[in-house]
């Protein structure tokens, strides 16, 4: 687990993993509504990650704790 | 929209413009919540009082603004001085960045030394496989002769072994046998610099001659050796050698950067240049003895050249100053039996000469001093012997003997009667005594420039001026390829003193109609 | 003269050669030919990496990134050098991080407060001793307004709980005493220790002030990632004033802690060195939903730009301002590259500086006519990467973390007419013959930054550039007869 960033400009969301300096656009959220939002992410550079899903679309930007996807919850 | 092209102006002359000022002073109304003039003032009277004194005193944990460094820096100086040598620093990189960067300030010289990067791993782990790393790729792109390795405090807390590492480093090739790596144990919490100075020239000797004794004679070499210490003024080190040239006696300095500190702009960066011959090195026990330059730094190689080289080491001063210089002089002829050419007779006489000249502009002037202990203790006995007055003489990083031989020194002269020595205080302690006990000048390296701006803050009266002389001098150009040793060194000395006393004059008598009856041409 | 990657390439194969294979193998990840179609650095260079062992890097260390660079210039406060003596001594008064005050009363940046550590200290523990220097200090400097304890590297090895003195000293002095983790050995470089820095401002610094009434305006402002070297904030400060805006706080450049407190307020901050403060703007981003923007004031051309788009974050009249204002500098910058650049033009740069400058400068040399045909950082990071492979030409050689013994070799095989890069290197390059600027220091000149500043950047490039003493390196007995310097200098 790591401590990331999403933010949003003009491009749409973007993820921010400071501890790598991994900053990217979010190319696809599993949940982007205004009742959920989260799951998950997948960034331009095709890494994926997850994030808990929230029953609300929260204000941005936000840390957040995400996963790679490859790793167990 | 201040400049123009025919009139670039930077720093202090920019910001002067009233719109920078303007701009300054609605920062500091409404953004700083800064105290207000009157209080400021009222504060900073406070500080120059003899009440403050006594709570600036009274300091028990807090140290401001140190005259001393940390005893790698010290290995670091004494390591560059040999033949073709890397200076190798075990621990944390940051601490070489600082130790060159220090360096290439005070000398305006590339200074080269590696680190071996120690981080957080190696904090749990220790730094075998640094040292490991380090020794080869440093032997792989620099190429030296010899590497000299000291520590950081990083290394020093963790408690690595320098001697089992560097044992282990060669056995398992990462190098070669061939090349000697000397070591010291530099922990940064313990003494200062001169500490560091001193550990890694008992290593250097240790690895040249712990082992190579059989078949070495006092003496036999004919030479003497000289141990410059912590030396920062590139002409100490010619100095030396050239007058017991003029003696006919042969000298072997252990440790001398003197080259590589110097080295020419001509086209080609060279990492090494002179130094010790290592040879020299191994060969050193053969000689008559030993002479050390600046005795309250060394110990540790003091104990080492008389126990294992069994050199009788002379008792000697400094040799800086008339008496410090003769003292070495007849020493070093009463060791070799040569006499002391006319050619330095001759040149005591002009050194004499000198002072007769300029005594009259020194004579009860009185100095406040700070520096390493035997530069501070040379040259307040040079100004016992030219009648000026010696007022606070500081040594941080002096012994509680030093003092003793310091006052002993101060007491015998009828013009160091108001002096007083204190070890082991800081610069914000003698700022304090600028003020409630002014002396004429200040000597010092450049961090006393805040002191002559702090006492000129109180008023032009209470100004002291810095006569800048030791280690560091960063604000001045060239000051370091001075010499302070020997005759020639003391005429550097007088004539610094002197002059420094005269511009004070001008300055003080060049006011138009008002002091100038006494802005005299000829002094 | 266009050269290709694979020359550039082949250069550097040629340098890392003398490495051992294993490091020639990690080496070689942090030196390439650029490739501006990248979006990401990653597929081009690795950096913030450890440095090896012995190869003479020129990096520091955590604390020099924390208290030399991060805390150091605030200046109404005391930073205690915490363990031995000579990191307070070495970073003193080093870094030309100018600011106003009365020095050890209401000031105390170029001040070395140090703790002195004594081997008993390292064996028994140093907090008491924290606690006796705090009051010390607080008592002799009675308008000092709070203290950092900056750790050096024993503290982290030793076990004190710094952060429990600095709780209740700041509990019984009434000032923010706050403890900073940086010790040296933490992290590969200065970088580490400017993101503990910045946690530390965060956690201690940013939201004291959140209650006070502080009448704001629509036009605050805060420089973030302004060390005031040499008076570099203070040439950028005037011309977001002059275009209108409101700037509340510095950092850290001549900045004090109120002005940092209240950074909260402002409505925008504008980063200029993004590498040692992205950390704090994300930060105030997501919890006071304070937007930040990057510029850049090196140069007419990128200062023209920023200001343009630091207006376009405000309303018309902040515009309109911005327009007048770069329209009236014109009449100064102008003359400045009339003058210059015909003696600059064409000359070749290579850089090598810390985290921002060898991309926020390249603006700057091009306005001159100069081209950078080598830069590098020493502590940057993959993001500083991205924003710079774009700014440099297709095969110009970067190089990451360089050692002593690279910077030499590249410089000797591209001959450049200009290096910028630090103190430790700038004598190496003037035995070599090759002109030199300090670009930490601005070689005790500047400001660089703003209008005001270019015009000592242009004259002081030119200064280097063209002194007649690089011209003066060989005897004339030694030179060859036909050697392009020995006709100067006989010309």
């Amino acid at each position: 687990m790591a401590n990331i960033i999403i933010s949003e400009n003009s491009k749409g969301l973007v993820f921010y993993l400071a501890k790598k300096d991994l900053e990217e656009q979010i190319t696809h959220l599993e949940f982007n509504s205004a009742d959920r939002w989260g799951g998950v992410i997948e960034l331009g550079d095709g890494s994926r990650y997850v994030i808990d899903v929230l029953d609300a679309k929260p204000r941005l930007p936000i840390s957040l704790r995400a996963r790679r996807e490859s790793e167990t919850a | 929209m201040t400049q123009t092209v025919d009139n670039i102006r930077t720093g202090y002359a920019l910001f002067g413009d009233a719109d920078y000022q303007a701009m300054l002073a609605r920062k500091t109304a409404d953004c700083e919540d800064a105290a207000s003039p009157e209080e400021v003032k009222k504060v900073f009277d406070w500080t120059t009082t003899a009440e403050y004194q006594e709570l600036n005193f009274a300091r028990e944990a807090l140290t401001i603004d140190p005259a001393k460094a940390c005893q790698p820096l010290g290995s670091v100086l004494c390591a560059l001085g040999f033949e073709e040598t890397l200076p190798y620093v075990h621990g944390s990189q940051g601490c070489v960045a600082y130790f060159r960067t220090y360096f290439n300030r005070h000398f305006k010289e590339p200074v080269a030394c590696v680190s071996d990067s120690m981080t957080e791993d190696a904090a749990v782990f220790g730094g075998q496989q640094n040292i490991f790393d380090g020794l080869q790729n440093a032997v792989a792109l620099y190429k030296p002769k010899m590497v000299a390795v000291s520590t950081t405090c990083m290394a020093e807390v963790i408690g690595d072994d320098l001697n089992a590492f560097i044992t282990n480093a060669k056995k398992q090739g990462y190098l070669d046998e061939s090349i000697p790596a000397p070591y010291a144990h530099t922990p940064s919490f313990v003494g200062s610099h001169l500490n560091g100075w001193d550990a890694m020239l008992e290593g250097v000797l240790r690895t040249f001659t712990l082992n190579q004794m059989d078949g070495k004679k006092v003496g036999s070499n004919g030479k003497i050796n000289l141990v410059p210490g912590f030396e920062t003024y590139l002409g100490n080190y010619k100095v030396l050698g050239r007058m017991l040239a003029e003696m006919g006696v042969e000298t072997t300095m252990l440790s001398d950067p003197s080259s590589v500190l110097d080295t020419p702009a001509d086209g080609e960066y060279r990492m090494y240049a002179g130094g010790t011959k290592l040879a020299d090195v191994a060969d050193a026990p053969n000689a008559i003895t030993t002479i050390l330059v600046q005795p309250w730094q060394i110990t540790r190689s003091e104990k080492f050249i008389r126990e294992t080289w069994n050199h009788e080491i002379p008792a000697l001063a400094m040799p800086m100053g008339l008496a410090g210089t003769d003292a070495f002089l007849m020493k070093v002829s009463e060791l070799t039996g040569k006499a002391i050419p006319a050619s330095l007779a001759a040149e005591r006489g002009r050194l004499v000469d000198m002072m007769a000249d300029s005594h009259t502009w020194l004579h009860g002037k009185s100095f406040s001093l700070y520096g390493d202990p035997d530069f501070v203790m040379g040259l307040a006995s040079f100004l016992l012997e030219i009648g000026a007055e010696p007022k606070h003489v500081f040594c941080n990083n002096g012994s509680k003997k030093w003092k003793k031989a310091m006052e002993k020194i101060l007491a015998a002269s009828p013009f160091g009667q108001q002096a007083e020595v204190y070890v082991g205080y800081d610069l914000w302690h003698l700022r304090s005594l600028l003020f409630t006990n002014k002396p004429d000048f200040l000597i010092g390296n450049s961090y006393g420039k805040f002191l002559q701006r702090d006492t000129l803050a109180k008023g032009k009266e209470f100004e002291v001026p810095l006569i800048r002389l030791g280690f560091p001098l960063f604000d001045r150009h060239h000051l370091h390829r001075q010499t302070t040793l020997g005759y020639e060194g003391a005429m550097s000395i007088v004539t610094t003193l002197t002059n420094a006393v005269l511009e004070k004059l001008d300055a003080d008598t060049m006011t138009m109609g008002v002091t100038d009856y006494a802005f005299d041409l000829v002094r | 003269m266009a050269t290709t990657k694979a020359e550039t390439q082949a250069l550097i194969d040629e340098v890392l050669q003398v490495y051992p294979e294993k490091a020639r193998k990690v080496r070689a990840k942090h030196v390439a030919p650029n490739d501006p179609s990248l979006e990401k650095s990653k597929g081009c260079i690795t950096s913030n990496r450890k440095s090896l062992p012995g190869v003479m890097t020129v990096r520091g260390c955590a604390y020099a990134g924390s208290k030399g660079v991060v805390w150091g210039p605030i200046k109404d406060m005391i930073h205690i050098s915490h363990g031995p003596v000579g990191c307070g001594q070495y970073s003193r008064a080093g870094r030309r991080n100018y600011y106003t005050g009365t020095t050890g009363v209401d000031s105390f940046g170029t001040l070395n407060f140090t703790s002195d550590f004594q081997e008993k200290d390292v064996v028994f523990g140093g907090d008491k001793k924290l606690v006796k220097l705090l009051e010390e200090a607080n008592q002799l400097f009675p308008l000092v307004k709070g203290f950092s304890v900056q750790s050096e590297c024993p503290i982290g090895l030793i076990g004190d709980d710094i952060e429990a003195v600095a709780r209740k000293s700041t509990v019984d002095l009434g000032k923010p005493v706050i403890a900073v983790r940086c010790e040296g050995f933490r992290g590969v470089s200065q970088s580490l220790g400017h993101h503990i820095a910045n946690d530390a401002l965060r956690d201690h610094v940013l939201g004291n002030r959140d209650d006070e009434e502080f009448p704001t305006t629509p036009y605050d402002v805060a420089i973030i990632g302004d060390y005031n070297i040499g008076g570099d904030a203070w040439s950028s400060r005037i011309l977001l004033e002059e275009i209108g805006l409101r700037v509340v706080a510095q950092w850290s450049g001549d900045g004090t802690l109120a002005e940092m407190e209240r950074t909260t307020k402002v409505k925008l901050n504008l980063v200029h060195c993004y590498r040692s403060m992205n950390y704090i703007s994300r930060f105030m981003e997501e919890k006071y939903e304070i937007p930040w923007m990057e510029y850049n004031f090196f140069g007419p051309s990128k200062t023209e730009e920023s200001l343009r788009a630091i207006a376009a974050r405000f309303d018309e009249t902040i515009q309109a301002k911005a327009e007048e204002v770069i329209a009236r500098y014109r009449a100064q910058w102008q003359p400045v590259i009339d003058k210059y650049k015909p003696r600059l033009a064409g000359k070749k740069v290579m850089l090598y500086v810390g985290g921002l400058r060898p991309r926020h400068v390249i603006g700057a040399y091009e306005d001159l006519g100069m081209e950078v045909i080598g830069a590098g950082y020493e502590f940057a990071h993959n993001d500083d990467y991205d924003r710079t492979l774009k700014d440099l030409k297709e095969a110009t050689l970067l190089y990451d973390d360089a050692s002593a013994y690279e910077l030499e070799e590249f410089v000797k095989r591209l001959k450049p007419d200009l290096v910028g890069s630090g103190i430790k290197e700038k004598y190496v390059f003037h035995k070599m013959g090759v002109a030199f600027r300090q670009m930490h220091s601005w070689d005790y000149s500047g400001p660089y930054h703003g209008f005001d500043g270019f015009a000592i950047f242009a004259r002081d490039m030119d200064m280097a550039v063209n002194s007649p003493v690089w011209s003066q390196l060989k005897a004339p007995w030694l030179a060859d007869a036909d050697a392009p310097e020995a006709a100067v200098v006989n010309g």
